[in-house]
């Protein structure tokens, strides 16, 4: 096997949503904002995304606020984090000004944004920050 | 007071990691209407020519940059001296200077702004604007660098400074015992809940905190300080 192909990194995204419509637009915004290979899994509920964390190698969560009309990131994140995913996971909401969010850290979660303030260039710039896999540290 | 702050940076208080600082910068790209904002790290030049960008901010989608991670700028570049040793910012619209600056695209239609910035402590950082040339003039460059530097003071003291200051917060003292206990990122990040990127960031600035470079260093220097036993 040619060592170049096994080089190309390929990041995974998994869009956890509740309304499937979201799904279209994050695809269009991942297909065309970032300039290495990606793959977009979309899911609807937090039971799916846990399956899908058991069955492939996931780089990044985006992860929507409220999926629940009585839960929030709060509840939704250890729950990925039990399922020992140690990739970073993103809060996508409607509105971040909720005084919640300011300790989105305290729940396991890496960052938050606006849906609003999601394109390309900051889909660039997240996968840049938090997905690429040449971050470790040498003595790990 | 002469400036306000903008309606935009309603957050900036809130901003506590680089993606809230995009979110900060960019909002100020889409109010000033600017192409590109590059925020330099200028300690290093002109001794070397390879700068280093903390931040850059595309604000258009027909942007064809190239990638800004590490810049090279020859020692005599104007702009860049401009931003390294002087005070105050200055417009940029003689294309054979902008043309030095070949990262930032096509300049043929854009105008360039650099703004100088120092600490109290005596480091320097410089901001690199590309605006529009047709929207130049309807810009209040005050009010834009004011901004800019507003922005920039609260990245310095919540991004830049925690990682030269040495003082371990409570979380960053976890990740110190549980890397002497021999774990790796990893298994810290399960038993913290945390991502494996959180914790090398965590690791990353207790080595810089530390003036260490690596773990068994790392582990070796909290116990000499009192930190872990």
């Amino acid at each position: 096997m040619s060592s170049a192909i096994e080089e190309v990194e390929t990041i995974t995204i998994l869009f956890v949503d509740d309304n499937p419509d979201e799904f279209v637009l994050m695809e269009w915004l991942v297909k065309g904002g970032v300039d290495q290979n990606t793959e977009l899994v979309c899911v609807t509920d937090i039971e799916s995304a846990c399956k899908v964390l058991d069955e492939k190698d996931i780089s990044m969560i985006l992860l929507d606020n409220k999926l629940h009309l009585n839960d929030d990131f709060r509840t939704s994140v250890p729950v990925l984090r039990s399922k020992a995913f140690t990739g970073p996971i993103g809060i996508v909401s409607s509105s971040i000004e909720p005084e919640y969010f300011q300790e989105f850290e305290q729940y396991g979660a890496d960052f938050r944004i606006g849906k609003n303030e999601l394109d390309r260039n900051a889909i660039g710039f997240i996968i840049d920050e938090f997905a690429k896999k040449d971050t470790k540290l040498s003595d790990d | 007071m002469k400036y306000q702050k903008p309606d935009c940076l309603v957050d900036l208080d809130r901003a506590i990691n680089k993606l809230d600082f995009y979110r900060l910068f960019k909002c100020l790209c889409v109010n000033f209407d600017l192409d590109l904002l590059a925020l330099f790290d200028m300690n290093n030049w002109p001794e070397e020519t390879a700068i280093e960008s903390l931040m850059v901010v595309v604000n258009r989608e027909d942007s064809n940059l190239v990638d800004l991670d590490v810049v090279s700028i020859e020692n005599n570049n104007l702009i860049f001296q401009n931003m390294r040793d002087e005070m105050l910012h200055k417009v940029w619209n003689n294309q054979n200077v902008i043309e030095h600056i070949k990262f930032s695209g096509d300049m043929s239609s854009t105008t360039g702004i650099s703004i100088p910035l120092h600490t109290p402590n005596g480091r320097h950082f410089g901001f690199w604007l590309a605006v529009p040339t047709s929207v130049t003039d309807k810009i209040d460059h005050d009010q834009l660098v004011y901004s800019c530097k507003l922005v920039f003071q609260n990245f310095f003291n919540e991004i830049i400074l925690p990682d030269s200051m040495p003082i371990i917060s409570p979380r960053e003292l976890e990740v110190i015992r549980w890397s002497s206990e021999g774990k790796t990122s990893v298994e810290i990040a399960i038993i913290l809940g945390l991502s494996e990127h959180t914790i090398n960031s965590y690791t990353t600035k207790i080595l810089q905190k530390l003036q260490v470079v690596n773990r068994a260093q790392m582990v070796a220097t909290a116990i000499r300080m009192g930190l872990i036993k």
